[in-house]
């Protein structure tokens, strides 16, 4: 009797917030099912979406913009965007080009360019957006011109092809049948949801997302959470672009360029709020599916390739306006 | 067509119910406000107000019901709401702080333009009518911004009063309002009804509206429980009706005074900041007064390490503080509780657990860098059981809570590191009667049990209510500090105001 009531009396204190957190969690499986709703009412009509090693394909295509997308979701969280990623996902690909050039070790190489994109996030971007106070469209879009730039000098203005057996294995790898980029992109998940979620870090990024004031009077180390936010976007978008190299075997100029935006996409249409506080590493990756299972639909059934973009558009718009819909109510 | 003062309804509310999600905010209201008098609104936390106000400006639909305004007209939206002439005055002031504050009241009138062109001139003047009687002429080209809260919501008033209106709903407004300001409102609304508007005023201060009041409409739980003309009996009687929501009185006791805590020497900073010595002992509570603009808000943060001092010490139990570093003042055993509270008190998109815990990393809720989710679970429930924040849910969003129960948010919050100053700036700014006395209880259990308290108060009531010593800034600098025992309200005033008398230094 008495160990009854006792076991009652805390899962009674946690009921509430159960039934309040089912909210997120509904509305995310709603999404889910619409991806699946989505990719199993097309499988009859499209071969393609039948064949395993097709969708593998996908997968693996997708996994850089996916990495790119959970940092990005950081930024967001905590109020801002990096428009840079795309062209420090190129920026990488022109150091690979540099590093190798001078025949060091692939360790070496993939430390040296993951610590410069860390290094750029934190100390560039962090430093002139948190402590200097800049805006970040500004910083982020000066970044935005500089790196492709300081590619263009690097490969002198042309694609340039670069090997290196451990990108190629990273980039084209398969363990167990699955390609080593989703391994890869399912590592980072983990890793920065433990971040978002289970961390003192992670709860003071919403924190800051939320009222950036109050939290520093609250005593969270605001400037600290923005730095470290565009650090882990940057280092997300070098991973990425390591992974791109390796794809390619190429370092290529124009390389990355765009998949900012569509990084961007896929972090709002899995409702983070641009405004900041509000979202989750789940949304974002299911964002991507949604936007990656629509466009494979629509190009397998014969829409040209040029129409994706409107679609992809119209798409957030729509999900973004039945959001704000919805909360209106 | 018109009728006499008072006869003819200015607000017909019937039948309104409003719903969010699972909770009533609103319950089958009916309502009559009468043309040309002022009717007073009160209630606890949460029992609706505001929202009634909301409903009858257009700000929100009801789930069911129909406002209609003067001459009958049935009130949908916005829109409708203003046609009929019907204003609201929100709580916060809610200003385009970049533009200079004529350009505020004078926004969107059509004395403001001329065909499609500006007529800036003509906008100005108009701009300087209105604001007259509320603040000087010159602050008429300053940045509203730059502006103090009192000052902004005078603006908003004034901007208010430059539509014209024929009912004018006011939801707090004295909550951000210093004495000159509350001062000035009185007189705005007894000439506005004199003229023959109506006035409905939500307030927590049940004195001072049930004064200018000729009706009292008393919400209880979404649902009107009185209704009826102000007389001689009236405060008694909405007391009754409130007092069930209500806590008991605590007895105020706490030990001697204890050793000194505190300690602030030579402060020099912002607007004129010049306070040479400060103390607060273990177990007492020093309220600080002033005039709006008196830098009681700057004295208050710069104790708090949220802002930077140019010159000075502040020691807390003997250890010097870093100023304008507020990691350094926490670790000292300060806490804050800043004013304004949506601007930088609450994290509203935030469960109320959130929004309890944020910032701390004691070892009670943290393992490394890592939530003890379990310890925090326990410790956010705990929490709102000792502040009593309604409703009792742990993941509910803080911006859906009423702006009492965001207060005691904030309040708990600093006060659940067991500080030993604690630095309240304007602790019950616009919370009602139940919320003030837990908030009051708090700060005096704090006193109890050995911290010293520092609370900067606008309102003399609640300075006289809470402080064991009495310390009044004017123009940065300390120009009375006595035990309450020893002073009077109208010595505190006058000290404030620099008016008059004898100015017994500290």
């Amino acid at each position: 009797m008495t160990l009854t009531t006792t076991s009652a009396n805390p899962a009674a204190a946690a009921e509430p917030g159960r039934r309040a957190l089912s909210g997120t969690v509904r509305q995310q499986g709603l999404f889910l099912a619409v991806v699946v709703v989505m990719f199993l009412g097309a499988m009859p009509f499209l071969s393609q979406l039948r064949s395993g090693p097709y969708l593998m394909v996908q997968l693996a295509t997708y996994a850089a913009v996916l990495i790119m997308a959970l940092g990005q979701t950081f930024v967001v969280l905590q109020v801002g965007f990096d428009l840079s990623t795309g062209a420090m996902q190129g920026f990488v690909g022109g150091l690979v080009f540099l590093l190798v050039g001078w025949r060091l070790p692939d360790g070496v190489v993939i430390v040296c360019c993951l610590a410069a994109a860390l290094a750029i996030g934190l100390f560039v971007h962090g430093v002139l957006i948190a402590k200097a106070k800049m805006n970040f469209f500004i910083v982020t879009l000066a970044s935005f011109t500089i790196l492709p730039s300081l590619l263009r000098v690097v490969l002198d203005g042309s694609s340039k092809p670069v090997y290196s057996p451990a990108l190629d294995l990273l980039a084209n790898g398969s363990v167990l049948g699955i390609r080593v980029p989703v391994l890869i992109a399912a590592g980072v998940f983990a890793v920065l949801w433990v971040l978002l979620n289970r961390t003192v870090f992670g709860r003071n990024v919403y924190a800051v997302g939320s009222n950036r004031e109050a939290a520093r009077l609250a005593g969270v180390h605001v400037d600290r959470v923005t730095m470290a936010c565009y650090g882990i976007c940057a280092l997300c978008a070098g991973v990425a672009g390591l992974l791109l190299v390796g794809t390619l075997g190429a370092a290529d100029p124009t390389a990355g360029l765009g998949n900012e935006f569509f990084a961007l996409t896929a972090v709002l249409l899995g409702g983070t709020r641009f405004s900041g506080g509000q979202g989750t590493l789940a949304g974002t990756l299911l964002g991507l599916l949604f936007l990656v299972v629509l466009s494979n639909i629509l190009l397998l059934s014969g829409m040209p390739q040029f129409w994706i973009g409107a679609v992809q558009g119209v798409v957030l718009l729509v999900a973004v306006g039945i959001d704000r819909a919805r909360r209106e109510v | 067509m018109h009728q006499a003062k008072g006869s003819d309804p200015a607000v017909v509310v019937r039948g309104v119910t409003m719903t969010y999600g699972a909770t009533v905010a609103l319950d089958d209201v009916d309502l009559t406000i009468r043309r040309g008098v002022v009717t007073a609104v009160v209630g606890a936390n949460g029992s609706g107000k505001t929202t009634l106000l909301r409903v009858v400006c257009g700000v929100v639909h009801p789930t069911s019901g129909t406002v209609a305004g003067p001459g009958r007209a049935l009130v949908k939206g916005l829109a409708a709401a203003q046609r009929a002439g019907i204003v609201l005055v929100p709580q916060e002031p809610t200003v385009a702080g970049h533009l200079p504050v004529w350009q505020n009241i004078a926004l969107g009138r059509p004395e403001a333009r001329r065909g499609p062109f500006l007529a800036d001139r003509a906008a100005r003047a108009y701009a300087a009518r209105h604001l007259a009687g509320l603040l000087p002429d010159s602050v008429l080209n300053v940045p509203t911004a730059t502006l103090s809260k009192s000052a902004r919501q005078l603006v908003q008033l004034a901007a208010a009063m430059a539509r014209h209106p024929e009912v004018l709903m006011l939801d707090e407004p004295t909550a951000v309002l210093d004495e000159n300001g509350v001062e000035m409102l009185h007189a705005l609304i007894r000439r506005f009804v004199g003229a023959g508007g109506t006035v409905a005023i939500v307030s927590h201060r049940l004195r001072d509206v049930l004064e200018l009041a000729d009706d009292v409409v008393v919400l209880r739980n979404g649902k009107v429980s009185h209704t009826g003309a102000v007389g001689p009996g009236t405060e008694q009687h909405v007391v009754q009706l409130l007092s069930a929501a209500e806590r008991p009185d605590q007895a105020r006791h706490r030990p001697d005074l204890g050793h000194v805590v505190l300690e602030a020497r030579g402060l020099r900073g912002w607007r004129g900041l010049a306070v040479d010595h400060l103390v607060a002992h273990s177990g007492e509570i020093v309220g600080v007064a002033g005039q709006s603009g008196s830098g009681r808000s700057r004295l208050a943060s710069v104790l708090a390490g949220a802002w930077p001092a140019a010159a000075g010490e502040v020691t807390v139990e003997g250890r010097p503080l870093r100023l304008g570093d507020i990691r350094s003042a926490q670790t000292a055993g300060v806490a804050y509780i800043p004013e304004d509270r949506q601007q930088t008190g609450i994290l509203a998109n935030l469960p109320v657990s959130a929004n309890l815990l944020v910032g701390r990393d004691d070892a009670g809720v943290r393992w490394g860098p890592f939530r003890r989710r379990a310890a925090e679970r326990a410790a956010s429930t705990a929490l709102i059981e000792r502040f009593e924040v309604r409703p009792a849910e742990p993941e509910r969003p803080a911006a859906l809570l009423s702006g009492g129960n965001q207060q005691k948010l904030v309040v708990g919050r600093a006060l659940a590191r067991g500080a030993r100053l604690v630095v309240a700036d304007e602790p019950t700014q616009g919370v009602d009667a139940s919320a003030r006395a837990a908030i009051h209880a708090a700060l005096a259990e704090a006193a109890a049990a050995g911290s010293a308290v520092v609370a900067v108060c606008s309102e003399f009531d609640e300075l006289f209510e809470i402080s064991d010593r009495v310390v009044v800034l004017r123009d940065g600098r300390i120009v009375l500090d006595r035990p309450v025992g020893d002073v009077t309200q109208d010595e505190v005033l006058a000290a404030s105001l620099g008016s008059d008398v004898e100015e017994s230094q500290s």
